[in-house]
């Protein structure tokens, strides 16, 4: 597979049908890392295998701002592709001016962790559902994690309970943002708990302002979280907010029969409305 | 000069310390929490302490420049009512090397110019009790600072360094302090100050990483270089905040009282101005900020850069970015 990928890679960037790749590469310690890639020559650098965790969609709106004109290129798995369908969806990333090298993915598992990672197990989209270039997984040496049927236990709980767990969690954030800049969906140029004219939320790592934080996230991804899992994956002291991310799309699925990251011309759950739709919350 | 005192522990004698410690001080050390992540805590006994980890996860530096603080408050009438400033002695147990630097370091940031009473009513109580590293981490690479050693001693009153299995090295500097650890242990005798030598050399080795700086990092402010190196960077907070030596702040009002609270240069909000401008709009601007401060204008004036080579920015980095590959690929 990494050596079609790289092929792949050094050929677009030689016929110039791309400026610039975000791909995968190692570090000096032996670990992957993203890379972004000018020349056909930089190409041989490139890696994979099951500890690309990043989801790069992430990287798209800046990388098009970077080469100011053109096109860009971006290694994908499944589920950054659900990423970029969902930017593509909110005019965010302009469909012809990205291509996708899709990869054949059956898990990925963080730099010395046994199990995958959370959005891993049940993962629908192997092999991603749009790709401009496929590199196959003819052999695929791994079995792709099954999904976990037993329910979350905190779904049986009450909501006594339920508020003590995510307290506890909550209380150990620290506020660095880790989970908003790497999540491919958090793009807005000023974020509600950044502003302090008026301040919305508290910009302390107090319960409150943890709490305020937080919920307004889980809220706002609602019906768009594409559940790539990064944010649990960069959170320094692991608040389980998949959990929040999941739930809400529970929710959502209920409400609308809607899956975020499928298509880039359905219309947005929550900005759309239909006349046959229940709406007895207005009075 | 006085004579140094040189104690031998073991494991009975250690806990005697921490009970000592911590029935006359205010005693914090490494603790580790349900998710396996440690911080400095108080404790008041050894069993809730933990030394087995290189570095903890949070720096130190919270027990003397807090995530936040309230400086002071408003009364009914908009008085202004002081912050309870009061500290009470205080014991950090379990410091290691290169965050007894970022300590010493901060003594010099927070009395420049001046000094800051937030900041030295919590120090100058405070008894650091440092721990040597005889296992330095991956990404550690404190030797590559002049005296900076898995075994440097810097700003520390006192050293704990393990010997073996159940027997414990401890070296007090202080003279304020000798009296307070007399009590404790046996005396160390020649055979085991070599033994502390010996493993400070082996731990001087097992250091992989070195920072090989630029020769001048002013040429190379405008280079293009910035731009394509910070497209990888997030932009989180998650290296500034775990470091022991990052201590920018910011000040802000909730209409009850004023506080100080850390901020940082990867923050798009760090220079906005309040007519609206901002001279760090671009994200490889704030990106070079922290590189500049640390290695260049810091290095400028204080004669050392404000790193200390504990490797948490690179432990940590959700993207596994390196701060030492960022400097070493600098274009000359």
């Amino acid at each position: 597979m990494v050596e079609q990928l790289q092929k792949t890679v050094e050929s677009i960037l030689q016929k110039k049908e791309v400026k610039l790749v975000a791909g995968y590469e190692l570090n000096s310690n032996q670990q992957v890392t993203p890379v972004f890639i000018e020349k056909p020559e930089e190409a041989k650098s490139l890696v994979w295998n099951e500890h690309c965790v990043f989801n790069l969609a992430r990287y798209l709106p800046e990388m098009l701002d970077y080469v100011e004109e053109g096109k860009v290129g971006i290694v994908a798995k499944g589920c950054d592709v659900k990423a970029i369908t969902g930017l593509i969806q909110e005019n965010q990333v302009d469909r012809d001016r990205v291509v996708i090298i899709g990869m054949d993915c059956f898990g990925q598992k963080e730099e010395g962790k046994e199990q995958f990672k959370t959005n891993c197990p049940g993962c629908q989209v192997h092999c991603p559902p749009v790709y401009d270039h496929l590199i196959e997984d003819k052999q695929q040496n791994q079995e792709a994690p099954a999904k976990e049927e037993k329910e979350d236990p905190l779904e049986a709980k009450s909501p006594e309970e339920r508020w003590e767990y995510w307290q506890k969690q909550f209380s150990k954030c620290i506020r660095c943002y880790a989970c908003r800049e790497v999540c491919p969906m958090c793009y807005c140029s000023e974020c509600v708990v950044d502003s302090n004219q008026p301040q919305w939320c508290s910009p302390l790592p107090v319960l409150s302002g943890n709490y305020g934080w937080n919920m307004i996230r889980a809220f706002h991804l609602a019906g768009r979280c594409v559940e790539c899992g990064e944010c649990e994956r960069a959170c320094p002291v692991d608040i389980p907010l998949m959990k929040l991310n999941r739930k809400m799309a529970c929710e959502v699925k209920e409400q609308f029969d809607y899956t975020p990251g499928e298509s880039w011309e359905a219309p947005l759950p929550l900005n759309d409305f239909k006349k046959e739709e229940e709406a007895e919350f207005i009075k | 000069m006085a004579k140094d005192v040189n104690k031998i522990l073991d494991r009975k004698e250690l806990e005697k310390l921490v009970e000592q410690l911590a029935g006359d001080f205010k005693t914090f050390a490494p603790v580790k929490n349900e998710d396996g992540h440690v911080s400095f805590e108080t404790v008041d006994s050894f069993d809730q302490v933990s030394f087995e980890q290189t570095n903890s996860l949070f720096p130190p530096k919270e027990l003397f420049t807090p995530q936040y603080e309230t400086l002071y408050s408003y009364g009914e009438n908009y008085e202004i009512i002081p912050a309870n400033g009061v500290t009470g002695k205080m014991a950090v147990l379990g410091l290691r090397p290169c965050d007894a630097r970022a300590v010493r370091i901060h003594d010099k940031v927070f009395d420049k110019d001046y000094r800051d009473p937030y900041y030295f009513s919590k120090r100058n109580n405070a008894l650091l009790v440092g721990l040597s590293c005889n296992d330095p981490g991956s990404n550690c690479f404190c030797t590559s600072f002049e005296d900076g050693g898995p075994h440097s001693v810097d700003a520390l009153d006192a050293m704990l360094t393990q010997l073996g299995e159940d027997k414990w090295l401890l070296q007090v500097f202080n003279e304020d302090h000798k009296v307070m650890f007399e009590g404790i242990g046996m005396e160390a005798g020649d055979k085991e100050l070599q033994e502390k030598k010996k493993l400070a050399e082996e731990a001087v080795k097992k250091i992989k990483k070195q920072l090989k700086l630029p020769e001048d990092l002013k040429e190379q402010f405008k280079d293009e270089y910035w731009e394509k190196a910070s497209l990888k960077c997030l932009s989180c907070s998650i290296c500034r905040f775990l470091c022991p030596v990052c201590y920018c702040f910011s000040l802000a009002d909730d209409g009850q009282q004023r506080y100080k609270y850390w901020d940082n240069c990867g923050l798009k909000l760090f220079t906005k101005e309040a007519a609206g401008s901002n001279p760090r709009k671009e994200k490889h601007t704030r990106f070079r900020q922290w590189y500049y401060h640390k290695f260049e204008y810091f290095q400028k004036r204080e004669g050392e850069p404000l790193c200390v080579g504990c490797g948490r920015c690179i432990d940590n980095c959700p993207v596994n970015m390196d701060l030492t590959e960022v400097l070493e690929n600098v274009p000359q």
